[in-house]
């Protein structure tokens, strides 16, 4: 599903260079549930947004579902995260102004669906997630726990080949996290869902398939 | 490969949700200032020309009325009078489409009334003809006005009339009424007085400083006949003036004939030349102030919803959705500002057709007319279109990290 070789990210600071990314190589299969881990600054984030055509690689190549994805333009990578690939951020990153039905199926919209189609596949993802009676709220009117489950529906509504989740649970509480990442092995086992997670809490390994572990840029580990 | 199928379509129909979720949920007051703020600038684009729509509409309605009529028939070059006067009026009433035409003899003379010396050119008129032609007539404000058979009366403009005791910047009889005696000391020595059988206001932009008797009258103390300075026709259809200027050449009419624009080009494009860069210079600084508000306004909404932007871009959704959406919001507030700016305008314009600017050259009420909203409205939607897209194209082409995490 996704194949990454000799992946560079370095950042360039004036006289100093920083070395984000350095070499990366890996193969992540479909279906597969991986945890990217590493400490802070090992570039588990910054592999995560190249491979989520967030942002751009120095050098390297990235194949996603066949798909050189560095060759795309713009604009096509633009369609390619609509129709191919669903995020979530650490965040919150839900839209304040939409209720959890309309943030759900923007991307349905935006993929030239009826507004018929959309509500009915939005409802049913948020059914999925558990927030079935939360449709017409907005993130103010939802807890932590529960936007991030908007934002979760709102990536796999387009029934994405990838699931990118960026320390998905970074901002919850134990219960939330640990609810969130039931959902998401719910979902890896369920319906075969290639996800990839960055995490720095062990305990999330159980619930993974592989864990790879990042250090300077350069994968250290890679473990079932 | 993706599918390229996020068309033009769904592109504007993604950025009109967008917008309109915003418009929705935004605050109400922000709303009411941006639309109130814009309804203000279209009225700050339309109010000075549509004065100065009034204000030329006043001037040829006048030329057209009162002064001119349609076309003014001149004594040709070198000649002091148009002769066969009767000939050429029964020519011209003969042909349909003219509704009357009036002849005026002018002689220069001296107006005098109780101590008030006044030089002044004394006019000849039909009463009758001039009825069909001029609107003197509708505007008696004492007395009478004059008729065919009259001798020994003159009809006296407002303005000549002049009021008692009063500092007035032209120079009048102050303040002869109906009824007094007016001496005329005419160019041929004669000085005969004559009663004031009424007094006419019809518009301060020269008519109401002239005087009239009848011709009979003038013919017997110039001892002239069928003789006029001018002679005004009036016309069914405005616009027809230069096909009814033919007509009258083919009927052998070989005096100089002059149209009612012909006449008044000069004083309209000196007024309106001056009024126009007045109102250009408004213009350009209400379209300046309408443009910078927008700016201000969709600036600040991206700037506090930049990570918002970021976000819509990571999830697949275009910039051109973005910047449309923000397009949107502008239009938006643009199309309820010209919505409102236009009931206000229409509330003046009623206010300003009740009570009337007063003007030096007569009272002028303002004219709004459709060309003159839809200019100032389609300008103030470009200027929207571009209030709304610099400031969302500058966030929205920012890379997706930067948007989300600054």
């Amino acid at each position: 599903m996704i194949k990454v070789k000799d992946l560079k990210k370095i950042y360039d600071m004036g006289t100093l260079k920083v070395k984000a990314l350095d070499g990366v190589s890996m193969d992540i299969k479909k279906g597969e549930f991986v945890a990217l881990m590493g400490f802070s600054g090992s570039g588990k984030s910054t592999f995560l947004h190249q491979v989520g055509l967030l942002d751009a690689p120095t050098s390297g190549s990235i194949i996603i579902d066949n798909v050189d994805v560095l060759e795309l333009s713009e604009k096509q990578k633009t369609l390619f995260r609509l129709n191919k690939l669903g995020y979530v951020f650490q965040e919150y990153a839900i839209l304040g102004e939409l209720t959890a039905l309309e943030n759900v199926y923007l991307p349905l919209l935006m993929m030239g669906k009826s507004k018929e189609e959309c509500i009915a596949s939005a409802k049913e993802v948020l059914e999925k997630v558990g927030l079935g009676d939360r449709t017409e709220h907005f993130q103010k009117e939802l807890s932590g726990g529960q936007q991030q489950r908007v934002a979760i529906a709102r990536a796999l509504v387009n029934k994405p080949k990838i699931l990118f989740a960026d320390e998905p649970t970074a901002n919850l509480d134990s219960t939330s996290s640990i609810q969130i990442l039931e959902l998401f092995q719910e979902l890896n086992k369920k319906y075969g869902q290639t996800i990839v997670m960055v995490t720095h809490e062990d305990f999330h390994k159980k619930y993974v398939d592989r864990v790879i572990y990042l250090k300077d840029g350069k994968v250290i580990k890679s473990r079932k | 490969m993706a599918s390229s199928n996020a068309g033009l379509l769904d592109t504007l129909k993604v950025s009109f949700f967008l917008a309109f979720r915003s418009i929705k949920r935004t605050n109400i007051g922000t709303t009411i200032l941006t639309v109130s703020i814009i309804s203000f600038v279209l009225v700050n684009l339309i109010f000075l020309p549509s004065v100065v729509n009034g204000l030329q509409e006043s001037i040829e309605e006048e030329s057209r009325d009162n002064q001119y009529g349609n076309i003014l028939i001149e004594p040709k070059e070198n000649n002091l009078y148009i002769n066969d006067v009767s000939n050429i009026q029964k020519n011209i009433n003969s042909l349909s489409g003219v509704i009357g035409t009036a002849p005026r003899y002018a002689t220069g003379t001296t107006f005098s009334h109780e101590d008030e010396f006044l030089g002044g050119t004394l006019y000849s008129m039909v009463p009758s003809d001039e009825m069909l032609v001029s609107k003197i007539h509708q505007g008696i404000i004492s007395g009478e006005h004059l008729s065919d058979s009259d001798r020994g009366e003159i009809l006296l403009g407002r303005d000549l009339a002049g009021e008692k005791d009063v500092e007035e910047e032209q120079p009048s009889l102050k303040g002869a009424e109906v009824g007094d005696i007016v001496t005329v000391t005419f160019s041929n020595g004669i000085i005969k007085d004559y009663r004031v059988k009424g007094i006419f206001g019809v518009s301060k932009m020269g008519t109401d400083g002239l005087a009239f008797i009848s011709e009979k009258e003038m013919e017997s103390v110039l001892g002239i006949d069928d003789k006029a300075s001018v002679i005004l026709v009036k016309l069914s259809n405005i616009g027809t003036e230069d096909e009814f200027r033919k007509k009258f050449i083919g009927l052998g009419i070989s005096e100089d004939m002059k149209t009612w624009q012909e006449k008044i080009g000069g004083v309209i494009g000196s007024i309106t030349g001056t009024f126009n860069l007045l109102t250009m210079i408004t213009t350009v600084v209400s379209l300046i102030i309408a443009v910078v508000i927008i700016l201000v306004i969709v600036y600040i909404n991206t700037v506090h919803n930049q990570r918002q932007i970021g976000i819509l871009k990571a999830i697949g959704i275009g910039q051109n959705v973005i910047i449309f959406s923000y397009i949107f919001q502008a239009l938006f507030y643009c199309v309820a500002g010209i919505f409102f700016g236009s009931f206000l305008l229409w509330f003046l314009a009623y206010l300003f057709t009740q009570n009337p600017i007063a003007f030096p050259m007569g009272e002028v009420s303002p004219i709004i007319t459709f060309s003159l909203i839809a200019k100032s409205s389609i300008s103030l939607l470009i200027i929207s279109i571009i209030g709304g897209f610099l400031p969302s194209w500058q966030t929205a082409r920012q890379s997706i990290l930067k948007s989300i995490w600054g």
